[in-house]
């Protein structure tokens, strides 16, 4: 019998990009054998026995000669199970299993699925990465994918169940079966409103501001003063996400095999709560050769939370610096390389010191702990919050009397406003506000000077923090109408924005 | 052979330094060995093993100490590490009188200052480390008008009250104000002096914050302990010390505590000594002002004001006050308003805002920022308080 070559069309992922990826298969006489090159990962090379008791319980025979299955282009890494179905057409066209009018369909078709050991179709991670390096194809894959694929907008996409339904739907014996009934988009994502929060204007304003200028935003309060409830209220604050961000958030989300709203597509900014216990590689992303998005990127686009900032491992901290700065993440391993999007707004919560703090006279703490808290909050840890706001447990007559505050509504509608200003003006928002750019936007009135220069002379502020508090008198300004020059009150209250975090004990 | 210290310092001073440092030996059992022999001679006995049979037990190790490298150190390299520390046993005729009739006197008394200041008792003034606003500021106001009326203030020399207090009684022996040519009165009539009493050495300044206290006070007044220089502020240091504070005090002032703490201790102390406890009465609310109100509730006098204090003396009030000169900028308009939120209870921006309505954030922090660089507030960690003086 003479060798036997066919090649099917699919696609790997790493990071937050897919690849397109030929299956070749070849079929020689010889001791009966199954080798995967063209460098695939642990799961990949499982596919081999998948892939034979897939073929097998639909009714096909399984050659018992050589196949040699080449992933081509064999340079990059290939990874995970998505190239399931592809490797078993691979084989079953080699084989001459396949009619000649399934062979000339298979050409216009590409396929994304993994198969179970009774030959189904099964739904994989990254789809939407995938499919948008298929565009000039029809797009096959598992039916609960169909949503995810289609958002990405290839030539077409078909779901077929089984191999032997798909081989039949390719044959033109049996026609596609109707794609799922799109699920229903429950109106909106609920998003927490602002309105829940009682008191806490100071934290109020603190978020308002991350929103409005994109500053990073530290919030210090003892345990229970609500500074997660008050984080999570910082997405809906913040612009949804229009079609080119919220399509790259959702294959963010794809690639990293994290499940996609009902609707889709990610339209609300996301907001990540990563423990303080995760890893570097769960921080950036990487770890299997995939180079899974970390939560830097699956925040992209809206809000990273660190709870307890203090707790995080100094290396995961270190490697917020990247992110912070270019919005991206690179990520180098051995054998391959991607470069993740990752800019998002950074909101950390800490207790002010190690026993909880409170009201003065209250704190536990001797110097020794106090200054050992102070290492852990180096000063360029803190140099990356424009915004450090004190949160306070709430007393009685807040809970019970105060007015309810702003919903996020009023303050969305601000926000926006503002945003819109900075961008007019310079291009980017406040917050990202640097150097000379600082000192055409943001320039502040004498009399706001003379207060930066007293703050400057008595050690109260370093130079770093002078942009900061220039940043955040921006924002300030701009938020009340005040687009010329900082007057000083607008810098008198960034400086008061700005908590101390276990604050030197007085003698 | 001539000392280059101000101080002779006698072969008894130095072989107390030298026992003091053995261990097992504290200060009761080496002063009830002292009743029987000089320290010299003790320190010969404890050599040669020749200890009397109740510290059999101890001598090995006591004779083991002493002969090792750490402990065999030359006579001149104690009298420098001593240098002008003065060093009084208990039968000098210069160690305090009161201190020797004392249940429990210090064997040896480490001093550097002015020694007369120990020969009358003085006002304990003592309380948390922990401190609020209010407490720094009676604590500080009781130790001036003590000063002024001519009482010595013991404290301890810890972070908070301690520190107040003394702060307090120094502000009496500095000039007011340098420009007032004509001098203040308060400097010129005779006025009581900071004495410390501190656990560590003289020469381990313990906590370091207050290094610069710990000098004024040796200036102004005298700093004692009854470790030798290069002690350690080790834990159980601060009982024995606090014992010395309520010896030294006809009156024992505490003026914010927890419900447990060192000053605590010092009551039990003084309650032994049947020298009165006075405390000063805090907001129910406050942690600081738990252990305070409890002596009150278990009968501990009140102490509403120095004068209060004054009167449990004998002494009259001195009806005008030379240091009561506002020396602050008077704050005025939006400055005043923001200033009349502030009563004893420390707030947060959030609730002076609230206050301050309809200035906004902004124009309340610049007052505040006034406020503060004009010490009328004191800001710690998100939350203002009021400062009743400034010392």
């Amino acid at each position: 019998m003479e060798d036997m070559i066919a090649s099917i069309r699919t696609a790997s992922v790493i990071g937050t990009h897919g690849a397109p990826v030929v299956v070749e298969c070849h079929i020689a006489t010889g001791l009966p054998g199954f080798s995967i090159l063209g460098r695939p990962d642990d799961v990949c090379r499982e596919a081999r026995d998948r892939v034979r008791a897939a073929v097998m319980s639909s009714g096909f025979t399984w050659p018992s000669r050589r196949i040699t299955i080449n992933l081509a282009p064999s340079t990059s890494r290939k990874v995970g199970s998505g190239l399931d179905v592809a490797i078993a057409l691979a084989i079953l066209a080699a084989d001459e299993q396949l009619d000649d009018s399934i062979l000339r369909a298979v050409d216009d078709h590409a396929f994304v699925a993994e198969l179970s050991l009774d030959g189904g179709l099964r739904p994989v991670a990254g789809v939407s990465p995938m499919a948008a390096t298929l565009r000039d194809r029809i797009v096959v894959v598992a039916s609960d994918n169909y949503e995810e694929c289609r958002l990405v907008e290839p030539r077409h996409t078909r779901v077929a169940c089984d191999l032997r339904g798909l081989v039949a739907h390719l044959a033109g014996l049996i026609p596609w079966p109707d794609p799922p009934d799109p699920r229903v988009d429950t109106t909106d994502v609920s998003v927490p409103d602002l309105v829940d929060v009682r008191g806490q204007n100071a934290a109020r304003l603190g978020l308002e501001l991350a929103a409005a200028g994109g500053h990073h935003l530290l919030l210090v309060g003892p345990p229970g003063s609500g500074k997660t409830m008050l984080a999570q209220r910082l997405p809906g604050l913040l612009p949804r996400l229009d079609a080119d961000a919220s399509l790259e958030a959702t294959m963010i989300r794809s690639a990293a095999g994290e499940p996609l709203p009902r609707s889709g597509l990610l339209t609300v900014p996301p907001i990540r709560m990563p423990h303080h216990s995760m890893s570097l590689v769960a921080m950036v992303g990487g770890g299997s050769s995939a180079l899974r998005p970390g939560e830097v990127s699956l925040a992209h686009g809206g809000v990273l939370f660190l709870d307890e900032l203090g707790e995080f491992a100094p290396s995961a901290l270190d490697a917020l610096r990247q992110p912070l700065e270019e919005g991206v993440v690179r990520l180098s391993r051995a054998h391959s390389t991607a470069v993740l999007p990752a800019r998002f707004t950074l909101v950390g919560a800490t207790n002010p010191c190690p026993c909880g703090g409170g009201p003065p006279g209250s704190c536990e703490c001797d110097e020794a702990a106090l200054a050992k808290y102070r290492r852990r909050f180096s000063g360029p840890l803190l140099d990356r919050f424009d915004v450090r706001v004190v949160a306070h447990r709430p007393g009685a007559d807040e809970l019970l009397g105060t007015p309810n505050g702003e919903c996020t509504a009023v303050v969305h509608a601000r926000v926006m406003t503002v945003r819109a200003i900075a961008l007019e003006r310079q291009g980017v928002l406040n917050g990202r506000l640097t150097g000379p750019d600082l000192d055409r936007h943001a320039a502040v009135s004498t009399d706001g000077t003379r207060l930066l220069r007293t703050e400057l002379e008595t050690g109260r502020l370093t130079g770093r923090g002078l942009h900061r508090i220039r940043r955040v008198a921006r924002t300030l300004a701009d938020r009340d109408g005040e687009h010329e020059e900082i007057p000083a009150h607008h810098v008198a209250a960034a400086l008061a924005l700005r908590a101390r975090i276990a604050s030197h004990r007085r003698g | 052979m001539t000392s280059p210290h101000r101080f002779a310092h006698e072969s008894d001073h130095l072989a107390v330094v030298r026992l003091l440092e053995l261990p097992g030996l504290g200060p009761r059992r080496l002063l009830s060995m002292m009743r029987e022999a000089s320290p010299g001679d003790l320190l010969r006995r404890v050599e040669s093993g020749r200890v009397p049979r109740r510290y059999a037990e101890f001598s090995r190790a006591w004779s083991a100490t002493l002969a090792s490298d750490l402990h065999r150190r030359s006579d001149d390299e104690i009298r420098d590490r001593l240098g002008d520390t003065r060093v009084l046993l208990v039968d000098d005729p210069d160690y305090p009188e009161h201190l020797r009739r004392d249940v429990d006197p210090p064997p040896a008394l480490f001093v550097r200052g002015d020694v007369e200041r120990l020969r009358r008792p003085g006002v304990a003034v003592v309380g948390t480390r922990h401190a609020t606003e209010y407490g720094r500021a009676a604590a500080s106001e009781i130790g001036r008008r003590l000063a002024i009326a001519d009482v010595d203030v013991v404290s301890g020399l810890a972070l908070g009250i301690d520190a107040a207090a003394h702060r307090g009684a120094l502000a009496v022996r500095s000039p007011v104000d340098p420009l007032d040519e004509r001098g203040d009165p308060a400097v010129v009539r005779r006025s009581g002096a900071p004495v410390g009493v501190v656990a560590s050495g003289l020469d381990v300044v313990y906590p370091r914050a207050n290094g610069g206290l710990w000098r004024a006070v040796a200036d102004a007044g005298v700093v004692i302990s009854e470790a030798p220089p290069g002690t350690p502020p080790d834990r159980f240091r601060f009982p024995l010390r606090n014992r010395i504070i309520a010896a030294l005090a006809r009156v024992v002032v505490v003026v914010e505590s927890r419900a447990s703490g060192g000053s605590m201790i010092t009551v039990d102390e003084a309650l032994k000594r049947g020298v009165p406890v006075m405390a000063v009465p805090g907001a129910t609310t406050t942690r600081a002002s738990e252990g305070t109100n409890r002596l009150l509730r278990d009968g501990a006098m009140v102490a509403t004001s120095p004068d209060d204090v004054l009167a449990v003396l004998g002494l009259a009030s001195i009806g005008a006050d030379p240091m009561m000169r506002e020396l602050r900028v008077v704050p005025r308009d939006s400055d005043a308003a923001v200033l009349s939120v502030f009563a004893h209870d420390p707030l947060d921006l959030d609730r002076i805002v609230a206050a301050c309505a309809p200035m906004t954030l902004g124009e309340v922090a610049l007052s505040l920022g006034r406020l503060e660089s004009w010490g009328w507030l004191r800001h710690t960690s998100g939350w203002f308080e009021r400062v009743t003086i400034t010392t």
